[in-house]
């Protein structure tokens, strides 16, 4: 026996309305907590690639130069701090065009293109005089560690994001390049640390030491957690 | 795809062997241990305490003397309580001038220019001279038996 629910059409109607506002409302407030998350970042990101050009004026009158007037008299340490710099601004400048939906839809080419520049700029300059610049970094062999494995894991996810794409697995492709994005912000991250620990009276070398971990593990943990979040199974995520 | 794995480990090799050698002949020379130490004086208050210029001045008979009772309950931390027994007409004059001090304080601002890996240096604000205050305090303390 068949039995047909009758509901009335108006019903119908408002029970539709109110799905359909309560599905805007939280696309709202997803969209809210998006920007509070982006709008810092590239904020930030500007301000980190404005302080970076005055550096290509090739004078040796800023503080970070002063600090290593030692080693900036080797030119291979001199020509490998002026590639980093630079290759770190094009990533940076770069990537905060590829996590854009609204570009990706409107032109992948413009995806594409950066994308290439991001990738070659990465396994070309950025990762190897990084990988150079650590033996010689501020603080103690274990930040100079830190620093060789930032250069090694910046490599390799940004290879494996390559690849990813390149076989046409675009999920794998974006949990990689966030992993790459993540130690192109450790940048940005570590400078917001170690002016808030500045202003706590922080010594010098301590406030150096303790903002580089923090940036890069709380980096690694905030992607690792939105990929979680994202992934079914996150485990396979590495592995893909 | 291979072109670009092989030739981004091979920089990568490059690097780490090149930047290792380059380590080992730097890491034994005393500019480059030397290197990032602190070397500038940290930026603290510094306040030149006034100069209180004290005088005591006791009114006593000749005969009389000042036996001081010091009760530990009851003694500040630097002043000494006196009593007598005695009839004590004691007048304690004490003047103070006060030199003006030279502060040099230290506010820590924010400025674009930190973002960086670069040292933050801290700003000094100009000296600040406090106006000159003379105060005298005066006691008398006349005991009639």
């Amino acid at each position: 026996m068949n039995t047909k629910v009758c509901v009335h059409p108006s019903f119908e109607l408002n029970h539709c309305m109110q799905n359909s506002r309560l599905i805007t409302y939280q696309k709202a407030i997803a969209v809210f907590f998006q920007m509070l998350f982006w709008a810092p970042v590239i904020g930030l990101s500007l301000l980190l690639i404005y302080n970076t050009l005055p550096y290509f004026s090739f004078n040796k009158d800023f503080d970070f130069i002063k600090e290593r007037s030692f080693l900036f008299q080797n030119s291979v340490y001199n020509t490998c701090f002026y590639i980093h710099i630079g290759a770190g601004a094009i990533c940076i400048g770069t990537a905060l065009i590829q996590f854009s939906r609204y570009i990706l839809k409107k032109s992948k080419a413009i995806h594409r293109i950066s994308g290439k520049l991001y990738v070659a700029v990465v396994l070309f300059l950025g990762a190897p005089t990084g990988l150079y610049m650590a033996f010689f970094a501020k603080g103690s062999f274990w930040e100079r560690c830190l620093f060789m494995f930032m250069a090694a894991w910046w490599f390799i996810t940004t290879l494996k994001g390559l690849t990813a794409i390149r076989k046409r697995n675009i999920l794998a492709h974006k949990v990689w390049m966030m992993r790459s994005y993540a130690m192109a912000m450790t940048a940005v991250t570590f400078r917001v640390y170690y002016i808030l620990l500045y202003l706590l009276d922080w010594q010098l070398l301590e406030n150096y030491q303790f903002s580089l971990w923090i940036s890069v593990v709380g980096n690694m943990l905030i992607t690792e957690w939105i990929i979680y979040r994202k992934s079914r199974n996150y485990l396979q995520s590495f592995t893909t | 795809m291979k072109a670009i794995l092989y030739a981004g480990t091979a920089l990568m090799v490059g690097a780490s062997i090149y930047g290792f050698v380059d380590y080992k002949k730097t890491s034994h020379k005393k500019q480059f241990t030397g290197m990032y130490n602190d070397v500038r004086e940290k930026a603290t208050l510094s306040v030149k305490e006034p100069v209180v210029l004290h005088k005591e001045i006791s009114v006593l008979p000749d005969n009389q003397t000042t036996k001081k009772n010091i009760k530990p309950g009851k003694v500040k931390k630097k002043s000494i309580v006196t009593k007598t027994t005695e009839k004590p007409i004691t007048t304690v004059v004490s003047e103070k001038k006060v030199v003006p001090v030279k502060i040099k304080k230290n506010r820590k601002t924010i400025n674009a220019k930190f973002f960086s890996r670069a040292p933050i240096r801290e700003e000094m604000e100009d000296e600040v001279i406090l106006p000159v205050t003379e105060k005298t305090d005066t006691k008398m303390e006349i005991k009639k038996q």
